[in-house]
């Protein structure tokens, strides 16, 4: 038992080293990239806003607002972001770039467009698993009926409330003789 | 004698009238006494009969009331077709024998087709009416000597009541009855004593013969003795197995006790009953004065009890005195000092015997006013009380009887425990129902510890209980009061006060508690009928259903049952309560715990449980195919049918069902109805469905909970749709961009 603690005690100090280690690589994974790239990290800090608008609003757990803008938002960077690479990949270009209301309108406009899908999608998704679920049920709900003119009503009731008699004082009277 | 009988049998005959009143007392007819002879007791009943509780009626008794009292339907014209018994009997209905009539029976021609040279007569007994059966089946084809031979006996077709009756062929006797030769004026009083010599030495020879088979007659009276042949040598007594034990007998020839009792209630009785109605016999043939002319029962009675039988009935003017000491031997109302078979076949052998005593009972000093009577006997007292109960309960509560004990007979034996009962019933006088006749009842024991059970207005002796229920109910009357009596164990006071000198007296308290026993259960099979089937055997079933087949045994109640098919409403049972109880009462296996389940309330298992025993009893009576039972039993089981759940296993044996019943076969459809493996099989299946059930109900409503507009699960996967969706056109674009 003592052996156990001790090697749970240990689970948990490792643990909790590793997690104080990650902003710190975080942190210094990032500082190289601003300090390496600055250009294009300017252009995307601009390019991206409404992504993080949408990370800032949206509250629901998987964040899938932001996952739509920013997927569209990415969509709308990435052609002035090749400009950039395939070009002098400068800060002044850079610049230029998001001062350039052309490009702009299309990284922000293909930020609306995944806002745009996250309003439609999943209406539309609903509808379509509605209908899905709905014949589901029609096959079930004619399975149970199946099941009730074979063996009548009383096989709807769970056997731990069931009262055999129910179904013997029905009405359905056999015509013999 | 013979209003009951007519009465009764104008009830079975036309439908029994609840209202309608048949007498209960009997007189003595004047035909039967040539003069009047007037008796002097001081304790003589009021003639009028003036009764302010409850007045009985009188009525001359009159044997050839009998005739006249018989409905027309009871006449048949010359022509119509004789009704056969076995194929060899054949009874004509529009052949009457009045002269072979008895008082419960109507006697008919009867030809013996294997021997027509034989003069037979058949003796249709009234339905409903209690026969005695096991006496019939015993002396049935046997020679009795001094009985009339008894040659067959069974159920026929009878057109005149149009319904089964039973039937009892008799050899006919040559001669004439005795009284009837006794009343003629030709006859020649030397030769009525000779006759008279003759019945006293035929009569107790043929009283041997009974002792010999263990019977009793119970019929002994002068108009039910015939001179067996043309020469009048020999004598033999007329049937008496028609009606219950003493039935038809006119209080005279029946002992005090036995005649306190109503008719249907004087009970089997033992040969010295028999033996004290021989002796009133002779008394009554040996006189050409009869004492008892014109006189009421109540008279009668009385007049026995304070002179004595002897004394009442034999009065002065004897044809002759030689037979006056076996009379008194006979007519000896102590049965310890009454002659008995030893004494009897000494007189026989001419050998003289010790006379019996003149015993006169003891009488008070000063007399008790009660029914316009002076009583000074506590017999007759006991008797008067018991007919006259509202007054009677006023003399008990005000004391007055137990100081006219104390101040007359000083019996403290008597006098403490009528206080006793007193105070017992004062005490629950509230809380018991029925307190006031309970205590009356008791009183009325502790006088006259040997009268007949007394219980509101019925009265019968331990012995007669069944008969005297069978008797009530077919009059219409109310004969749960015979039930009451026994639930409030008015019997078992009846043997705590008796001396106990009755030899049946255990078997008899026996009997009762079994009849407590059924009359507490309240099912098909118990009750009230139980107790008339179980006391006695020679009633036949009443149940509407057949009541017209007159069966007495359950050997021939299927075949009855099947030909009622055609007649009867067969939406209901085959098996109502009379017909239970017929089959508990006379089946030789206990049948209690297959009949319990008849009344059970669930409709299924009560019907199963009657095809059960439908089946058990065709088993049992080997009756084979029973067409008309089979259809009318198959159209009831619409309630076993249900027992499977499946429809389409129901469908299967609604379809089989008319196959089996085109067959006759009770026991194949029990086996269709009632088969474990497939009832084991069905209760399986059923489960699997209703937990099938239980899934897809479950499963629709998982499905609900997950695609539901306010759904949370649906909502996710919608915008994980819309997250994906948005991913893969992200992607498509960079691709198209970098390929461009």
């Amino acid at each position: 038992m003592a052996e156990n603690k001790e090697i749970e005690e240990n689970v948990k100090i490792s643990k909790s080293g590793d997690s104080s280690l990650k902003p710190l690589l975080w942190v210094v994974l990032l500082s190289i990239t601003v300090f390496k790239f600055p250009e294009s990290i300017i252009l995307l800090l601009v390019g991206m806003l409404p992504t993080m608008v949408a990370f800032v609003i949206d509250r629901s757990s998987g964040k899938y607002a932001t996952l739509c803008v920013g997927a569209m938002n990415i969509a709308g960077i990435f052609p002035s972001i090749f400009k950039l690479w395939t070009g002098q990949n400068s800060f002044s270009q850079s610049i230029q770039i998001i001062t350039n209301i052309f490009d702009l309108v299309i990284m922000y406009g293909a930020a609306g467009f995944g806002w745009i899908l996250y309003i439609i999608i999943p209406s539309a998704v609903s509808a379509l698993l509605n209908r899905i679920a709905q014949r589901r049920i029609n096959r079930l709900r004619k399975q149970q009926h199946e099941l009730i003119s074979e063996w009548g009503k009383n096989v709807a009731v769970r056997p731990e409330s069931e009262d055999p008699t129910d179904d013997r004082d029905s009405k359905e009277t056999p015509e013999l003789a | 004698m013979g209003d009951t009988s007519a009465e009764l049998e104008k009830k079975s005959g036309s439908g029994l009238d609840p209202n309608a009143s048949v007498l209960s007392d009997n007189t003595i007819g004047s035909e039967s006494q040539e003069t009047g002879h007037q008796n002097s007791s001081s304790e003589e009943a009021p003639t009028d009969n003036t009764n302010t509780d409850n007045p009985k009626k009188i009525m001359p008794d009159d044997p050839d009331q009998l005739d006249t009292q018989l409905p027309k339907l009871q006449t048949a014209a010359n022509n119509s077709s004789p009704s056969s018994l076995n194929n060899r009997y054949d009874i004509y209905p529009g052949n009457p024998l009045p002269e072979f009539n008895s008082p419960s029976a109507r006697a008919f021609k009867v030809e013996d087709r294997m021997q027509p040279q034989l003069k037979l007569f058949g003796l249709i007994c009234i339905p409903g009416l209690p026969i005695r059966l096991s006496e019939i089946e015993k002396i049935s084809g046997k020679v009795l000597p001094g009985n009339l031979n008894l040659i067959s006996f069974g159920n026929i077709n009878w057109p005149i009541l149009k319904q089964k009756c039973l039937v009892l062929i008799f050899k006919s006797p040559l001669g004439q009855r005795i009284d009837k030769f006794f009343q003629s004026k030709q006859t020649q009083n030397i030769k009525k004593i000779d006759a008279i010599n003759l019945i006293a030495k035929t009569g107790i020879t043929s009283l041997f013969s009974l002792r010999e088979r263990q019977l009793t007659n119970r019929s002994i009276r002068p108009d039910n003795i015939f001179f067996a042949d043309a020469d009048r040598e020999e004598i033999v007594f007329g049937e008496f197995v028609t009606s219950p034990p003493g039935f038809d007998q006119p209080i005279v020839y029946e002992t005090i006790e036995r005649s306190m009792a109503g008719e249907g209630g004087r009970g089997q009785g033992t040969l010295d009953d028999d033996i004290y109605a021989l002796g009133a016999t002779l008394a009554f043939l040996l006189q050409n004065q009869f004492p008892f002319r014109g006189k009421s029962n109540e008279q009668i009675i009385f007049s026995k009890i304070t002179l004595n039988s002897y004394q009442a009935l034999v009065g002065k003017k004897l044809l002759t005195r030689d037979l006056s000491g076996v009379i008194r031997g006979m007519l000896q109302d102590d049965v310890i000092e009454r002659w008995d078979f030893k004494e009897l076949d000494t007189w026989l052998r001419n050998q003289p015997v010790k006379l019996s005593k003149n015993v006169v009972p003891k009488k008070s000093r000063r007399a008790f006013r009660f029914g316009e009577v002076d009583h000074r006997n506590l017999k007759t007292l006991a008797y008067s009380m018991s007919t006259r109960r509202e007054s009677a309960l006023e003399v008990i509560k005000d004391g007055s009887i137990e100081n006219w004990i104390a101040e007359n007979f000083k019996d403290e034996e008597l006098i403490n425990p009528i206080a006793v009962a007193k105070e017992n019933f004062a005490a629950f006088a509230e809380t018991m129902p029925h307190a006031d006749e309970l205590l009356l009842s008791r009183v009325l024991m502790l006088i006259d510890p040997k009268a007949p059970i007394t219980y509101k207005d019925i009265s019968y002796m331990p012995d007669g209980f069944g008969s005297a229920m069978a008797t009530e109910m077919l009059r219409g009357g109310n004969a749960e009061i015979y039930t009451e009596s026994i639930i409030n164990g008015i019997p078992d006071i009846w043997y705590t006060t008796s001396d106990g000198t009755n030899p049946y007296q255990y078997t008899e308290i026996e009997f009762y508690s079994k009849m407590i026993g059924y009359l507490q259960k309240a099912g098909p099979g118990f009750g009230i009928e139980r107790c008339l089937y179980e006391s006695n055997t020679g009633f036949a079933c009443q149940s509407p259903i057949i009541v017209k087949e007159n069966i007495f045994s359950i050997d021939f109640l299927l075949q009855s049952l099947n030909a009622a098919e055609k007649t009867v409403d067969t939406k209901n049972s085959p098996i109502d309560r009379h017909i239970a109880a017929f089959i508990a009462a006379r089946s030789k296996a206990d049948m209690d715990e297959p009949l319990s389940k008849l009344g059970d309330l669930d409709d299924t298992i009560k019907t199963l449980s009657m095809l059960k025993l439908l089946v058990d009893l065709q088993k049992t009576m080997n009756t084979g195919t029973l067409l008309g039972l089979a259809k009318w039993v198959g159209g009831l089981m619409g309630p076993v049918i249900k027992l499977y759940h499946s429809r389409e296993k129901r469908k299967e044996v609604e379809a089989a069902v008319p196959k089996i019943v085109r067959s006759g076969s009770l026991s194949e459809l029990l086996s269709l109805l009632d088969n474990p493996l497939e009832k084991e099989k069905d209760e399986e299946n059923y489960l699997t469905a209703v937990d099938e059930f239980g899934e897809t109900a479950d499963e629709i409503e998982k499905i609900k909970g997950n695609t539901g507009p306010e759904s949370e699960s649906g909502d996710r996967t919608s915008k994980q749709a819309a997250a994906i969706i948005s991913g893969l056109i992200m992607i498509l674009l960079i691709i198209i961009m970098i390929i461009t």
